[in-house]
């Protein structure tokens, strides 16, 4: 592995009793890199998050932060990285704008222009009392409080969760900064439009464990592509080529999905019967995922 | 949990702690007290300001020196009250009666509300999950735990520098003052540090703080107990109730006892501290338990429902109840063996009691007066779980179901009535069975006991229902208002004479009508009023909830 690492995981184990959550959990995130981190609920993602933040202890593994470990060297390294928990509570007798300064302060500096300006960008009003916000406006001061922080690494657990789609757009603008800008960043998600529109790479966990971890990019080449095509002669000769699924050709138009083996033999093929249109498409990361999971589940 | 689990949490506290545990702390006090700006500063002056105004009583009740030897002659023959009081050192100076009047009730008070404050900053914040925001930043472990320490101690300073002050002012002697107060903060301080160690102990804020209630009730009665044997006992030495009254202050004081609460406080706290710095974040020591798979086949509703959730709670104070009525009914047993042989106090107590002829009927009313006040105490927080369930967003889940406002009102509305009257049946019961049992007579006396208990439920659902009352129209208010209610049911009751109030004044407590039987000859009048008020607030209630917005 890199010596580059932000996120360096080995082998992660954690039970809470006779559950076991962590099952061998191995995550890298090399800086730089926006990383999402999938996987549907209750498999093992925000304790994968709080063993990495030092807020539990794994029974087993290794996990490295920052080049320290989370959990003896735990404060020295949040000063280094933000966080936005998944379940964001606030005190409701504070105002939004006192919550984030009070976050900020832990931190030890707050950056008044920044925070400004991400107030703005929000359209948060800091002067509302918690408890008379929504659950998207407490949602948006856990993410002013946590993007006003200028650190290395970003950590977000679900983070548009209950925001508008709006507000989802400016925090992936928010992380597109970031991530220009070099930091590190690591998404937990299960939107997967969000991780599509803002990750290189990804890691796909199930049952405490990761079942595919790589570029996106490279994910889908593995994938395969949606091909629809109408041709101007009859297509013969198709159940010779491998890799071919989810066939339906009909009046010359041929539907069908196709492993990356099997596309040129394919082309060959339709160019053979004459190709009138052609579309093809790489897999959205939601096909993929539900494909993993099945290929997992079965 | 599984037993294998068990030995590795503990093993896990053998380990080193991670660097900088404390990191965060004073911003994090900071947070604690800008949160409870108005909370700290309003209990501590409460606390010294009735400490000054039991002060200023004595010269008004006992003026002379002998009114004051009086005072504590007759004491000396009642072991109940020293008991409960603990020991008169110094009977002729205010600064001596003040300490003796008000030390025990002042440090229940002020022990609860630091263990309160304690749990409220560090386990509640964490099952809120505001911990994994303030963790995920550069804060150590322990500093939650740190500042809300600190928060208590806070409180506790500002108390014993305020009530040293006003004692002193008023005459009671700096010295000695400086002593009282100081003592009584450091004791407190105590059950905070053990407060700290219960939020490592359970997952809940409510376990924590039902914990570390017990604890300090639990210390109270040992002292207490100790306090009521002939020629002291060691059981007066064992927790800081006795190490604030065996301070003497005003009365060639024991500093050093000062020093040993200091001392213990900061043990429990490190120990409490040690735990926090290397558990799991939202972790607790006593280990999860899994529960049923299904709901039992009876929860078919919100009333059901409220039932189902207010069970554990209702069966803890039931046993504490059972307790509490066993205590009162020992120290009955000796109080009315002593008090015969001191006619001054036996009439004393008969004109408290209403000019009754039997001491045994003056003593059983003064004390089934305690259950009321706390059974409406349990009345009320099963109230406003109501008001928790609206805040919190249950109610919606509930009222968007096919279930009306009323059937959800009612659901821990009957907890509530319903349950504060089983926890009078079972402390007369417990009384009445332990006073009887030397006698023989374990049968009759429980009956009488049970009798003059359940006559104070009128005046408990009259207080309960205030704050259902106002969950219909004022919802925002229920809470503070109901325990104001309370709190002033308390002074009236207990503190109405020493405080000068006109009967006027006290009669607004609904505990004042409650007929003194079998002390006095039975009065229905004012039992059937408290009821028909109870039933004219549930209206109020039911036809409030129907009218306004939920949640609000």
């Amino acid at each position: 592995m890199s010596n580059d690492a932000v996120i360096d995981v080995h082998g992660l184990i954690k039970s809470f009793g006779t559950t076991r959550a962590l099952d061998g959990l191995d995550l890298v995130v090399e800086r730089g890199e926006t990383h999402g981190f999938l996987g549907p609920n209750g498999a093992g993602k925000t304790t994968t998050l709080r063993v990495l933040l030092g807020m539990l202890r794994a029974d087993a593994g290794s996990a490295t932060l920052l080049g320290g470990d989370p959990w003896t060297d735990g404060v020295a390294l949040h000063s280094r990285l933000a966080y936005v928990p998944g379940d964001v509570s606030l005190w409701p007798s504070l105002t939004g704008g006192e919550t984030i300064d009070v976050l900020g302060r832990l931190r030890g500096r707050v950056d008044a222009a920044r925070r400004d300006r991400l107030v703005n960008a929000f359209a948060l009003d800091p002067s509302v009392k918690v408890s008379a916000y929504s659950k998207g406006n407490k949602q948006k001061v856990a993410l002013v409080a946590a993007l006003a922080a200028d650190v290395e690494l970003y950590v977000f657990d679900e983070p548009t969760d209950g925001l508008d789609p709006l507000m989802s757009e400016v925090f992936r603008d928010e992380v597109a900064a970031l991530r220009a800008a070099g930091r590190t960043i690591l998404l937990s998600s299960h939107v997967l439009a969000e991780v599509d529109a803002v990750c290189d790479r990804i890691s796909i966990v199930r049952a405490g464990r990761i079942v595919e971890s790589g570029l996106l990019a490279d994910l889908r080449h593995l994938q395969r592509m949606s091909v629809v095509a109408v041709t101007s002669h009859e297509l013969h000769g198709l159940e010779d080529v491998t890799g071919l699924h989810d066939v339906s050709y009909v009046d010359r138009t041929l539907r069908c999905t196709v492993e990356p083996a099997g596309l040129a033999d394919l082309l060959t093929h339709l160019t053979a019967a004459g190709i009138v249109s052609l579309e093809s498409r790489p897999p959205t990361l939601e096909e993929m995922f539900l494909r993993y999971y099945d290929q997992a589940g079965a | 949990m599984s037993a294998t689990t068990a030995p590795t949490r503990l093993a896990l506290l053998t380990l080193p702690a991670p660097a900088s545990s404390f990191a965060g702390t004073s911003t994090l006090l900071r947070l604690a007290l800008r949160r409870d700006r108005v909370r700290i500063p309003v209990w501590a002056l409460f606390a010294a300001l009735l400490t000054m105004s039991v002060a200023t009583s004595w010269d008004r009740l006992y003026p002379t020196a002998e009114d004051r030897l009086g005072l504590a002659a007759s004491l000396a023959a009642d072991p109940t009250l020293s008991a409960i009081l603990g020991p008169l050192f110094d009977p002729l100076t205010t600064g001596g009666l003040t300490a003796w009047r008000s030390g025990a009730g002042m440090l229940l008070t002020l022990g609860l509300v630091v263990s309160f404050l304690v749990v409220r900053h560090s386990r509640a914040d964490e099952v809120e999950g505001r911990g994994d925001l303030i963790l995920g930043g550069p804060v150590g472990h322990a500093a939650p735990l740190a500042a809300a320490l600190l928060s208590a101690a806070a409180l506790l300073g500002l108390f014993a520098v305020v009530c040293a002050v006003l004692l002193t002012a008023v005459g009671a002697g700096l010295v000695g003052s400086i002593a009282f107060a100081f003592t009584q903060a450091l004791a407190a301080l105590v059950f905070a540090a053990v407060a700290g160690v219960t939020a490592q102990m359970a997952r809940t804020s409510r376990g924590a703080n039902g914990l570390a209630g017990l604890v300090v009730g639990a210390a109270f009665l040992i002292t207490s107990t100790g306090n009521g044997q002939e020629g002291g006992s060691p059981l007066q030495w064992l927790t800081p109730f006795g190490w604030a009254q065996q301070t003497r202050a005003y009365a060639d004081e024991r500093w050093w006892l000062l020093g040993l609460s200091l001392l213990v406080a900061v043990g429990i706290a490190l120990v409490a501290l040690h735990i926090a710095a290397r558990r799991d974040v939202g972790d607790g020591l006593i280990a999860q338990r899994t529960g049923r798979r299904t709901a039992a086949s009876w929860i078919t509703g919100p009333v059901t429902l409220a039932w189902r959730l207010g069970r554990t709670s209702l069966v803890v104070w039931a046993i504490a109840f059972a307790v509490l009525g066993a205590v009162e009914g020992s120290m009955l047993n000796t109080s009315v063996d002593l008090v015969a042989k001191n006619p001054g106090l036996a009439d004393v107590l008969r004109k408290l009691a209403g000019g009754t002829t039997s001491l045994e009927d003056a003593f059983l009313v003064t004390m089934t007066g305690l259950f009321g006040l706390v059974a409406a105490g349990y009345g009320i927080s099963t109230v406003l779980r109501l008001r928790s369930e609206e805040e919190d967003g249950r109610a919606e889940l509930l009222l968007s179901g096919s279930q009306t406002r009323t059937s959800w009102l009612m659901g821990h509305g009957s907890v509530a009535l319903i349950g504060s009257t089983i926890l009078l049946a079972v402390g007369g019961l417990s009384l009445g069975a332990v006073f009887g049992a030397p006698g023989g007579d374990v049968v009759g006396q429980a009956w009488r006991a049970l009798l003059a208990t359940l006559l104070s439920a009128p005046a408990v659902w009259l207080v309960v229902a205030v704050p259902l009352a106002l969950i219909g129209v004022l919802p925002r208010l229920a809470a503070v208002v109901a325990w104001v209610v309370l709190v002033w049911c308390v002074l009236a009751g207990y503190f109405g004479v020493i405080l000068g109030l006109p009967d006027w004044l006290t009669q607004t407590s609904p505990f004042g009508h409650v007929p003194l039987w079998p002390a006095v000859p039975m009065r229905w009048t004012p039992v059937l009023l408290l009821t028909a008020a109870t039933v004219a607030l549930l209206a109020v209630a039911l036809t409030g909830l129907r009218r306004r917005d939920v949640p609000r």
